[in-house]
């Protein structure tokens, strides 16, 4: 075969690389289940592709037995189960799972990196400062319910103070570095304190557990969103403190890829 | 690809030829030809026209592809997914087709090669545009080694040097990205460099390529398999209880010993002519990670450093590595020492002393580390070594004919020279004293060191 040949076989199968780039993508989308994730962006920007949202989850962070924790760059096997609308973690695993149960996914990522962490689990919550708080936002006590804290001395029984915290018409979020089982040192003693649009209240809890975990930090290869020029502040800071949510399509081996996105439940387009 | 003459050959053909001429070996007529053939009516005017069209060529295509890959990348918005893919591969097609006519079919080499050059960067561009218009954000780093093994095909079917050093580039990057964002050592790099990019950079003599290559081997060495040595869970629970931050400056150590093995290994290339230009690359960067470890080491911070590091536990896993890297110097040196004497040649028992030279520092090494309990002593033999790796260096220059030697010895010298310099004037002169006499001592010292090596330089161009 002559080298012009040859040649032209070189530069097609670089064309056909890119096809297979797109078709890959095209077939993780169409076939995939799609979950909703919760998403935190912040905003970089990539010289060659323009500007684009990184995106952090909810699910990045996955709690491990001390015992079966992954090394870094080894890949997991994350289980997602839909709670309300969005989807969270729902176990995970160093191996591919033979069967996924109904009702559940698996997606493929890759270990970041693990740090180890005391997890406290909370239950039992209790309006402080607010009546009736609790009953209109059920939602936001979901992510107080399993957190991260280094509080010193907590053991399962006791009484905590959970500080929550919203801006303008957004999302009710935990503070966590400001829960204390001090009710007036919560927040930092604090919880009168307002402007910026802020609002708090503050909640009781009971600590139902405290155990030490090993929680990895998981790329899923669903990290990033380009977005037009100056389109990235747009969901870095959502006007009205509004929640980012990714649509993403998983498919049966566990490759992930982004649908869309929605701001408040609708669907953003750019 | 078959590299050009070099231009002490064009230089002597130059003048050969106008003697042929004259004494009519050659008519006029085969003698223009020649001279044409190897353009030598620029040589001894500058830089060779051919030379400066194949580098503005690869300048303006490096433009060229930066521009269309912003152009696209910065008004993705505007045009529609189809469109925009359309251009992505109409352009990779058109300019691979482009280049290869002008290269091979309508005597345009130069420009030709530069646009060969330009689709290999386009088909890069088109992976991150792909990317991006898919929102495809996996596994960022395999995008490089997708790019370099896309064009490592196109670099061997046309030999061209240029996309084979791009290529080795981008697997070194992906190999160093990969390593330390991941934090595990990523060995398939290396499985990857010796089997596709190292025998192509010896079968088509690119000492470039295999610089490159070389330097992706040294930076990956730190940032994957050391990093992950010194990163080990067990051991590092214990740096943080003891309020170590970092094991890292350890590094130095194995450092030492792969500058060593660069340098024994740039010896056998050197026993053999056909890889001896091979030889000068190995050594030459040998000798700049053996400077660079004796000079970091030759400050009293990081020697002190190291020394509390050296006392506390360190992983098995680094004692390993370290032992890895000294069982292949002694290969080398071994395999060196014994074919030099085997061949009996002159040249190769001329390198003896350049072997002996490198395992008497990797001794003297081993003493450093054994006295690292003490930042003085470290400091004075790490000087120690420092210098009699310039000398060295200045004298097997001379002896090899290698001007590069010669030259690497004389800055190693200098920056020696000067920081140990600074070093004392700081502490005991007075300030405006110190900046006069460091002027001084600066302009003296850099005519006595240029007088010294341009005589040596000339010496040896005069022997060739």
């Amino acid at each position: 075969m002559n080298r012009r040949l040859l040649f032209c076989a070189c530069i097609l199968a670089q064309i056909a690389f890119l096809c297979l780039m797109i078709r890959s993508n095209a077939r993780i989308l169409s076939t995939g289940t799609k979950v909703l994730l919760e998403t935190a962006p912040v905003d970089p920007h990539d010289l060659f592709r323009g500007e684009y949202a990184r995106l952090r989850y909810k699910i990045s962070s996955v709690e491990f037995p001390s015992d079966r924790t992954p090394a870094q760059g080894s890949i997991v096997y994350v289980a997602l189960a839909p709670k309300g609308k969005v989807w969270e973690v729902d176990g995970a695993s160093v191996e591919k799972p033979a069967a996924v149960s109904a009702g559940r996914v698996i997606v493929r990522g890759t270990v970041q990196g693990v740090r180890s962490e005391r997890i406290t689990a909370l239950k039992e919550f209790a309006d402080v400062t607010e009546e009736g708080w609790l009953e209109k936002h059920p939602d936001a006590v979901r992510d107080a319910e399993r957190i991260a804290h280094r509080g010193r001395g907590w053991k399962p029984g006791d009484t905590v103070y959970v500080p929550f915290v919203r801006f303008g018409k957004g999302p009710w979020m935990p503070r966590f570095w400001g829960i204390d089982k001090d009710k007036k040192k919560a927040f930092g003693g604090n919880l009168r304190w307002r402007g910026n649009d802020e609002e708090r209240v503050l909640v009781s809890a009971t600590i139902a557990s405290v155990e030490r975990k090993n929680v990895a930090e998981v790329e899923y290869g669903i990290e990033s969103y380009y977005v037009p020029e100056g389109k990235s502040r747009e969901l870095e800071r959502p006007r009205g403190g509004g929640r980012v949510a990714v649509e993403a399509a998983v498919d049966s081996s566990g490759n992930a890829a982004i649908n869309r996105l929605f701001l408040d439940d609708a669907p953003i387009d750019f | 690809m078959h590299r050009g003459p070099s231009n002490a050959f064009l230089s002597r053909l130059k003048d050969e030829l106008s003697a042929w001429s004259r004494d009519g070996l050659l008519t006029p007529a085969q003698a223009r030809r020649i001279a044409d053939r190897y353009d030598l009516d620029s040589i001894g005017r500058g830089v060779s026209p051919s030379k400066l069209i194949a580098a503005i060529s690869t300048i303006g295509a490096l433009l060229l592809g930066a521009g269309v890959i912003l152009l696209i990348a910065s008004n993705w918005g505007l045009i529609p997914r189809p469109t925009k893919l359309g251009l992505v591969f109409l352009t990779i097609l058109t300019v691979n087709a482009i280049g290869y006519s002008l290269k091979y079919d309508r005597s345009f080499p130069r420009l030709g090669a530069a646009l060969l050059f330009l689709g290999s960067l386009l088909f890069g561009g088109g992976i991150w545009l792909v990317a991006q218009i898919y929102n495809i954000s996996s596994r960022d780093q395999n995008g490089l080694l997708y790019w370099a093994l896309g064009i490592l095909p196109v670099a061997w079917l046309l030999g061209m040097e240029t996309i084979l050093t791009l290529s080795s580039a981008l697997l070194s990057a992906w190999a160093v990205w990969k390593a330390s964002y991941f934090g595990y050592p990523n060995y398939p790099y290396l499985a990857m460099a010796a089997a596709l990019v190292f025998p192509f950079c010896y079968r088509k003599r690119s000492a470039g390529a295999l610089f490159v290559s070389l330097v992706g081997i040294a930076v990956w060495l730190g940032a994957g398999p050391l990093a992950w040595c010194l990163r080990q869970p067990e051991i590092a629970h214990r740096w943080w209880s003891s309020g170590d931050s970092t094991l890292f400056p350890l590094m130095v150590l194995p450092y030492f010993v792969f500058g060593l093995l660069l340098y024994a290994l740039g010896l056998l290339h050197s026993l053999s002519p056909s890889a001896a230009r091979f030889g000068r690359v190995f050594t030459a960067l040998g000798s700049v990670v053996l400077f660079v470890v004796l000079y970091t080491m030759s400050f009293r911070w990081p020697a002190s450093e190291l020394a509390k590091l050296i006392a506390r536990p360190i992983p098995p896993a680094f004692w390993r590595c370290l032992a890895v890297l000294c069982a292949l110097y002694l290969g080398a040196f071994a395999t060196a020492f014994t074919v030099s004497r085997v061949r009996l040649r002159p040249q190769g028992r001329a390198r003896d002393g350049e072997l002996l030279f490198t395992f008497i520092l990797l001794a003297a090494g081993g003493m450093l580390s054994l006295g690292l309990d003490s930042s003085v002593s470290t400091g004075l033999l790490s000087n120690a070594m420092m210098l009699a790796l310039a000398v060295a260096l200045i004298a097997f220059g001379y002896g090899r004919q290698e001007p590069h030697a010669v030259n690497l010895g004389f800055a190693f010298f200098a920056l020696q020279f000067f920081t140990r310099y600074c070093d004392w004037g700081w502490n005991y002169l007075p300030r405006s004293a110190f900046f006069i006499a460091t002027g001084a001592v600066l302009l003296a010292g850099a005519f006595s060191m240029e007088r010294q090596r341009k005589k040596i330089i000339h010496t040896i161009r005069g022997k060739a």
